[in-house]
């Protein structure tokens, strides 16, 4: 994710840091942690997802900060298996070749 | 902070006046008029309440591409504004158009709404733009609509507070109370809580009688200045827009400042009421979008008309219901009323309505309306402040 030396990081990516233009930005890793800010279970299929219903669709606030989207697996999907501020980490999920980061409670090896 | 208002006396002094208000003939299922079709309806209509013609317009606003609807509708406007920052558009019209018309821009302005969300007439497919920042960090997650997207921020709203998913339930229980008055709403029926968690299932929390359906229909506006107003053979008495605000606050709903409440609600509401010399103790009906049941709940506490956290026992104590003492989405809301889409235009349609004392759900002596709108997925927000003269 890119960041601004004084600003922090930038998501969505930009080439630039938002508050005081300064470019280009490096791209540092983060951690990879984060809890669980809110979720939906989604009961209509979005594009690519047509024989995954129901489905979990989250927002992530990462360690370090950013807000991420991304689908929560390796729980049961029910409005049970999930609490606010639940820790979550990220793992990849291939999708023809473009790597997309994708959210499973802290300890589960769950893999796509 | 800036008042966003243009500096001088002269031009603040002028009154704006709405002088026509019309929805277009038909709306909810409308399979055989284009979406081009339902604004020109709605827009000659609005035009006959002021006694004028197409020839009369120097300025058209809509979030169609101006110059089509300024050749459809037949004129040649000096002014044009074709502001898409989602379904609030036409709150962000009626800001610029009071600009324009206090600084000679044009002298009479019409905003026009159409939409064929339903039936999909003389519209191009659908489609979602990937490339954009809620394309690639969003939408590839399997959001299959705006069900699986605006809602999202919910939950963090809830836990917040310690609610749970009856608060949405509540929202759409109060609202079908108006639409029962409403013979043009879409859904009818006086609603339950258990009604309303028992329709099915859409994203969880949201069952389906807490989000909006996907209609077709037309509205449009015709402002002008009150001295113009005066020359005019008006059916109805002008109403004053007595103040505007807007703010863009970003691309998504995940992208917002807090979850759990509107940047965008919260700063064009105030500049709405600042601008109108007014505060939420002046305010007679109050209108929130609601394309969704949690917007509402989000609107009563951003706009302060209660605290942090208490817009669900509000609405369940009947405050924003009939006989209440804030009655809010009139017409049903979006909800209950229409969607086509870009609800903002029927926000708007009601609080004339209940201005001019002309709604089928009509409460008695409204001085004042609030409208507040939003748009994209939290993505803006515009609020108008209605008066009588």
């Amino acid at each position: 994710m890119p960041k601004c030396e004084e600003h922090g990081w930038v998501f969505p990516p930009r080439p630039h840091c938002p508050t005081c233009g300064k470019r280009p930005l490096e791209w540092k890793q983060l951690s990879g942690r984060g809890t669980i800010a809110s979720f939906i279970i989604s009961h209509r299929p979005g594009m690519g997802y047509q024989d995954e219903v129901p489905y979990f669709i989250v927002i992530v606030d990462t360690a370090e900060g950013p807000r991420m989207v991304g689908n929560l697996y390796g729980v049961p999907v029910t409005p049970e298996s999930v609490t606010i501020g639940m820790p979550v980490e990220v793992f990849f999920e291939n999708r023809e070749g473009v790597h997309v980061p994708q959210w499973r409670p802290v300890g589960s090896t769950v893999t796509l | 902070m800036a008042s966003g208002w243009i500096d001088g006396d002269s031009v603040k002094q002028e009154e704006i006046v709405i002088v026509g208000a019309s929805e277009s003939a038909e709306i909810g299922i409308v399979p055989d008029v284009s979406a081009m079709g339902l604004a020109i309806d709605s827009a000659l209509r609005a035009l006959d309440d002021a006694g004028l013609t197409p020839a009369d317009v120097d300025g058209v606003a809509g979030t169609m591409h101006p110059a089509e609807l300024a050749l459809q509708l037949g004129t040649r406007p000096r002014y044009a504004d074709g502001t898409n920052v989602g379904g609030c558009s036409y709150m962000l019209h009626v800001r610029h158009a009071v600009a324009a018309l206090r600084t000679g821009m044009a002298s009479v302005v019409v905003i026009m709404h159409g939409e064929s969300g339903r039936s999909r007439v003389g519209v191009p497919a659908m489609s979602m733009d990937m490339t954009a920042a809620p394309g690639q960090f969003e939408r590839i997650y399997g959001v299959a609509g705006t069900f699986s997207m605006f809602t999202l921020p919910v939950m963090a709203y809830l836990h917040k507070y310690g609610l749970d998913e009856t608060a949405l339930a509540e929202v759409s229980v109060a609202q079908s109370r108006w639409a029962a008055q409403q013979p043009r709403a879409l859904r009818q029926k006086v609603l339950t809580v258990d009604d309303v968690l028992n329709s099915s299932m859409i994203s969880w929390p949201f069952r389906v009688l807490e989000c909006c359906p996907l209609t077709d229909g037309g509205g449009s506006l015709v402002l002008t200045t009150a001295s113009r107003a005066a020359d005019m053979d008006l059916k109805y008495a002008p109403v004053v827009v007595a103040g505007t605000g807007s703010l863009v606050e970003g691309a998504g709903s995940s992208f917002m400042e807090d979850l759990t409440s509107f940047r965008a609600f919260r700063e064009s509401s105030a500049e709405a009421f600042r601008s109108a010399d007014m505060n939420v103790n002046d305010i007679d009906h109050l209108m929130v979008y609601d394309a969704y049941a949690h917007l509402p709940l989000y609107g009563l506490e951003d706009l302060g008309f209660v605290g942090k956290g208490e817009a669900t026992e509000f609405i369940k104590s009947g405050a924003t219901s009939p006989g209440g003492s804030l009655p809010m989405n009139t017409n049903g809301g979006g909800i209950m009323y229409t969607h086509t889409g870009m609800y903002g235009m029927f926000a708007l349609q009601e609080a004339v309505r209940q201005m001019r004392g002309t709604s089928p759900a009509q409460v008695d002596g409204v001085r004042t309306s609030f409208v507040q709108g939003v748009g994209g997925m939290f993505a803006a927000a515009g609020a108008v402040v209605l008066r009588q003269p």
